[in-house]
């Protein structure tokens, strides 16, 4: 039987007015808040009536807690303050507390649970009784105030950036370490707490296909494109301790024999995350659905239609656009996941792409990624081809020549590769 | 920023119609396609110091993976080192510190690495390697027309350059390159390099 909740002695005199779990010298991991920019922790997540904030851990660990009470001068004194409560308790601590005569907001005071977090994955609500310590157990105490938390609790401590890769910030967004201790809730390895977070994506309402390029303003316009998506993946790993790379493959845009051009912009039909057809504007394609290439002299059909698609484009002799995906590599395997268009996790056959964007990648290299992925993920390559006597020249941005089933394209053509990217990261 | 281009100089923040990026790409790429004017030159580094998004309008194509106007630095780094190579260094250096997107960094680095393995090496202890500055205009022709966007030959690469070794002859305190005249003053890059 709890001492706070059972009927009794009259309540203290003061009440828990602020709780705060990320202060300098918690425990708690670093939360950030899009809509302000700051930090959650910046101040108490827990203001009596006014602010109820999450906070978070990793799995398993005890939080410390920075309290204030709020009563007057003339309560001012030493108490043995404690409280009861789900999913821990806090160990009682003789404290003397001074009331400001205005506010009336005492000095904050450092607690520590009694007892950890549970050692899971999840989101937890949890339930405070504050009270004051007047006699020993199991004398009745007057209750001083509940306070009531979400807590996250997370797999492992924020993922960090291995060499060569980008570095990581120490703090993640509140709303992804929140969705993602729901997905992956249970979960106990990094394959499957991956795979939980990108079947929990959908959930989110987040789209693709919104103007927004970081993972804060994905956040505030509801969706992204592919590089805040890329970013955003990225970091709901990090927030339960797994790490997984970003790539941009980007059009590589060549020059190839008899002056047609391989390749000048990727295609997709598919609308994206949430998304029934693309966003972008319809334009006029010219598919070719056959086998490729197109024989010397021989016009194929080719089908014309108008409708949006998306166009990632490149740049003759420049790096310009392209998709961003993340891979994670885990006991020896590669995975890739595209959270833009809900692809994964697809096994690839071959080292994650490395980030180099000086160099083309393609032919054989490419091989393992193309069967796995791109031939599905990716409709159609835009390119400028010779059709018969025609030729179909794609302008940037502007003018589509014709687009070429991605599947059809083989890995080599006229002894050069059918299909080269510049990766980044 | 330059009236000469009403496109980028609305996207930038100027009076006017709000352009979409197809716009901006179809003002820019005749700019980058091509040997840079002056005025084209100082357009890029305009680019490259602007603070803050791009206005755009919000129905047309964007880019996917760079913000707008990450992707406009991007292409004018690009532009920059193609065209005067390491002539901006310092320039492009200074973005690449200050720039928050990893993106970004990554093409400025491969701009550096790839301008930097061009710069001929001197051959020998007396002798330098100059480029022919009659070679490299007349290989910055187009390579064929397009019907709206010019598409320009790729950057020449060092195999492709003249390179004309030639000796040095010393004179008092002087250091003298045989058979070319004194210029009266060295481009920036020599004095990134210098000492």
């Amino acid at each position: 039987m709890s001492p706070a909740t059972s009927p009794g002695p009259p309540p203290a005199p003061f009440q828990v007015e602020r709780v705060h779990f990320d202060f300098p010298g918690g425990r708690a991991i670093h939360l950030g808040d899009p809509a302000s920019n700051q930090l959650v922790g910046a101040g108490p997540e827990w203001v009596r009536g006014t602010r109820n904030e999450l906070a978070a851990y990793v799995r398993g660990n005890r939080p410390n807690l920075r309290v204030v009470f709020r009563g007057k001068p003339a309560a001012n004194g030493k108490y043995t303050i404690g409280a009861d409560g789900t999913p821990f308790q806090v160990e009682e601590r003789d404290v003397s507390l001074a009331f400001d005569p205005i506010t009336e907001l005492s000095g904050s005071e450092v607690f520590e649970a009694r007892g950890n977090l549970p050692d899971v994955i999840g989101v937890h609500p949890a339930k405070l009784d504050w009270y004051v310590r007047e006699h020993p157990p199991p004398a009745h105490c007057p209750p001083a105030g509940t306070s009531t938390h979400r807590l996250a609790t997370s797999w492992r401590a924020l993922a960090t950036a291995p060499a060569g890769e980008a570095a990581l910030p120490n703090w993640v967004y509140k709303s992804l370490m929140e969705w993602t201790c729901q997905w992956a809730a249970g979960q106990n390895n990094e394959r499957a707490i991956c795979d939980a977070i990108f079947n929990g994506l959908p959930s989110s309402g987040l789209q693709y296909g919104v103007r927004a390029h970081t993972i804060r303003d994905l956040l505030l316009n509801q969706g992204g494109m592919c590089q805040a998506w890329y970013e955003t993946f990225q970091q709901m790993a990090q927030c339960q301790g797994v790490f997984v790379y970003r790539r941009r493959f980007l059009v590589d845009w060549r020059v190839v024999a008899g002056g047609d051009e391989h390749w000048c912009a990727i295609v997709v039909r598919n609308g994206g995350l949430n998304q029934t057809s693309p966003t972008h504007p319809a334009t006029t394609f010219h598919d070719h659905n056959g086998e490729f290439p197109i024989p010397a002299g021989t016009t194929v059909p080719l089908t014309t239609i108008t409708e949006p698609r998306y166009r990632f484009w490149g740049l003759p002799g420049y790096l310009n656009d392209g998709h961003c995906i993340n891979f994670l590599d885990h006991e020896g395997k590669v995975y890739l996941y595209d959270a833009c268009f809900i692809i994964g996790p697809v096994v690839i056959n071959s080292p994650i792409p490395a980030n180099n964007l000086a160099v083309p990648q393609g032919g054989a290299a490419l091989a393992p990624f193309k069967t796995a992925y791109l031939d599905d993920a990716i409709d159609y390559m835009l390119g400028t081809v010779r059709n018969g006597a025609a030729i179909l020249r794609s302008v940037p941005t502007s003018q589509n020549g014709m687009t070429v089933r991605t599947a059809n394209i083989p890995q080599t053509i006229a002894g050069a590769d059918g299909l080269t990217f510049r990766w980044g990261g | 920023m330059s009236l000469a281009f009403p496109i980028l100089n609305r996207a930038m923040g100027g009076i006017g119609p709000t352009p979409s990026w197809g716009e901006v790409i179809g003002e820019l790429w005749p700019i980058i396609s091509a040997p840079l004017s002056s005025v084209g030159e100082r357009l890029l580094l305009d680019v490259i110091h602007h603070n803050g998004g791009l206005r755009l309008t919000d129905t047309d194509e964007l880019p996917h993976s760079l913000s707008p106007d990450e992707m406009l630095k991007s292409l004018a780094v690009q532009g920059l080192a193609r065209w005067t190579r390491l002539t901006y260094l310092t320039e492009l250096r200074r973005l690449e510190l200050t720039t928050a997107s990893s993106a970004l960094q990554d093409v400025i680095r491969a701009v550096i690495q790839t301008a930097m393995a061009a710069r001929p090496e001197a051959v020998e202890a007396d002798a330098i390697s100059e480029e022919e500055s009659e070679v490299e205009e007349a290989d910055d022709g187009l390579m064929w027309s397009v019907t709206t966007l010019p598409i320009p030959k790729p950057a020449p690469k060092l195999a492709n350059r003249r390179l004309v070794t030639r000796p040095i002859e010393r004179f008092g305190n002087l250091t003298l390159i045989s058979g070319k005249r004194a210029r009266r003053s060295r481009r920036k890059e020599e004095f990134e390099f210098a000492g």
